[in-house]
């Protein structure tokens, strides 16, 4: 169901797979957001954050060039209000907790179970927003 | 390639192992061997053929639900139910009939004449028997080598899990060993290497086949060959069942990283490294799933 424009999320995505990229397009389609950049490293992530400033990031973390966790610290680093949940398999312990530690506001996990991604997404809105 | 024949031959054909048993025994001819697994394949139809067979669904509907199973876990006849497509009325009698229709390899065999009653019963002793030892000695062996190794159950484990989800199907260890020159690479390999407390090399290696429809359930579309894409998606399968290898090393206390993963055509085993080999199948592919060790 399509919700008025007003009320529309930016996000973006970083990931390097082509198929995770397919795939996150497949789950927002009528959803209240709205994809409005795909890239594949933590580099591109971090450049294209500044130029578009989404409301909401999905980050990846093993990407080449920088990876998801350095690139969240980045984007953090230029806009600490940034809303940025991490998507990656590599859900260690240590890789979760450092993402949090350094301001992520969610970690899901891959494969991605839709409904509990775009709860996470709609979770980090509604905070942001309160 | 004398090694993915056998494979082929062994899991192949719908029959799924009692078939390559009873083939190997000489019971059954191969003509005969495919004549009862496509006799079978015809009758063991699915829930949404079966429904658009009885017009309960059309064909939209089937695919919608399909479509649908793509995103999550659930049975086509739950999605049925939550798409307001079935009544439990309807879904009751679509199960019975499946349940009717349904007929076991061996069932087929006596059916068409290739078996009789008393050879089919025989023969199946037999067969439970063997699978039996197999398997026990295989988890035990299986046990013993991971002593070694840590990672090893949980990416076995792991690889069946992700079969399930992602490819929905299922996965067997079908044997284990540790000699190198038995490895014979199927068509494509995908592989990703541990850093950190865990150090060793995932290597996942399969038909062309195999590839395939893992892609075309991951992305919800058939794909005829091998494109940039297929090797896109095998490598994030890969990545999925590594990430998630992990995660369960995690637990443990064993802190592991993981490099990106690579997919290639062909792929030699270091003669330097120790290999732990397990060759697994689905009902209708081999593959091969190996662990090398950091030397």
């Amino acid at each position: 169901m399509q919700t008025p424009e007003t009320q529309r999320i930016k996000v973006m995505i970083a990931d390097d797979s082509t198929t995770v990229r397919t795939i996150f397009r497949d789950i927002l389609k009528d959803t209240e957001f709205d994809l409005v950049g795909e890239v594949q490293n933590g580099q591109e992530a971090v450049e294209h954050y500044k130029r578009v400033r989404p409301d909401l990031v999905i980050m990846d973390i093993i990407m080449p060039e920088l990876d998801g966790v350095v690139a969240l610290s980045n984007i953090l680093d230029f806009d600490p209000g940034a809303r940025v949940i991490m998507a990656s398999s590599l859900g260690t312990q240590r890789k979760v907790l450092d993402s949090i530690k350094r301001g992520a506001k969610n970690f899901v996990m891959k494969p991605y179970d839709p409904d509990v991604l775009i709860e996470a997404m709609r979770k980090a809105c509604r905070e942001f927003s309160n | 390639m004398k090694q993915q024949e056998k494979a082929n031959v062994a899991v192949g054909l719908g029959g799924k192992f009692f078939g390559q048993f009873l083939l190997e025994r000489g019971t059954i001819s191969t003509e005969q061997l495919l004549e009862a697994a496509n006799f079978q394949k015809l009758r063991n139809a699915k829930l949404g053929a079966i429904a658009i067979a009885m017009g309960l669904l059309t064909e939209a509907q089937v695919a919608q639900i399909h479509a649908e199973q793509r995103r999550t876990d659930k049975r086509f006849g739950d999605l049925a139910l939550e798409l307001n497509l079935l009544t439990s009325v309807q879904l009751d009698e679509l199960l019975r009939v499946q349940k009717s229709r349904h007929v076991l390899f061996g069932e087929v065999l006596v059916e068409k004449g290739f078996l009789s009653r008393e050879l089919l019963d025989a023969e199946l002793a037999q067969f439970q028997a063997e699978s039996r030892n197999d398997e026990d000695a295989l988890q035990d062996l299986l046990k013993t080598a991971a002593k070694d190794v840590p990672v090893l159950e949980d990416a076995l484990d792991v690889v069946a899990k992700m079969f399930r989800r992602l490819v929905h199907e299922e996965i067997k260890l079908q044997g284990f060993h540790q000699d190198k020159t038995r490895w014979h690479p199927y068509d494509l390999t995908a592989r990703l290497a541990f850093e950190g407390e865990y150090q060793g090399t995932f290597v996942l290696s399969m038909p062309e086949g195999l590839a395939l429809r893992i892609v075309e359930r991951m992305l919800g579309r058939p794909f005829p060959e091998v494109n940039d894409l297929v090797l896109d998606a095998l490598a994030e399968f890969a990545n999925i069942v590594c990430g998630n290898i992990c995660s369960r090393l995690s637990l443990r206390g064993i802190e592991a990283d993981l490099h990106p993963p690579q997919v290639s055509r062909t792929f030699n085993l270091d003669p330097n490294r120790t290999a732990y080999i397990m060759q697994v199948a689905t009902a209708e592919h081999p593959a091969e799933v190996v662990l090398l060790a950091a030397n």
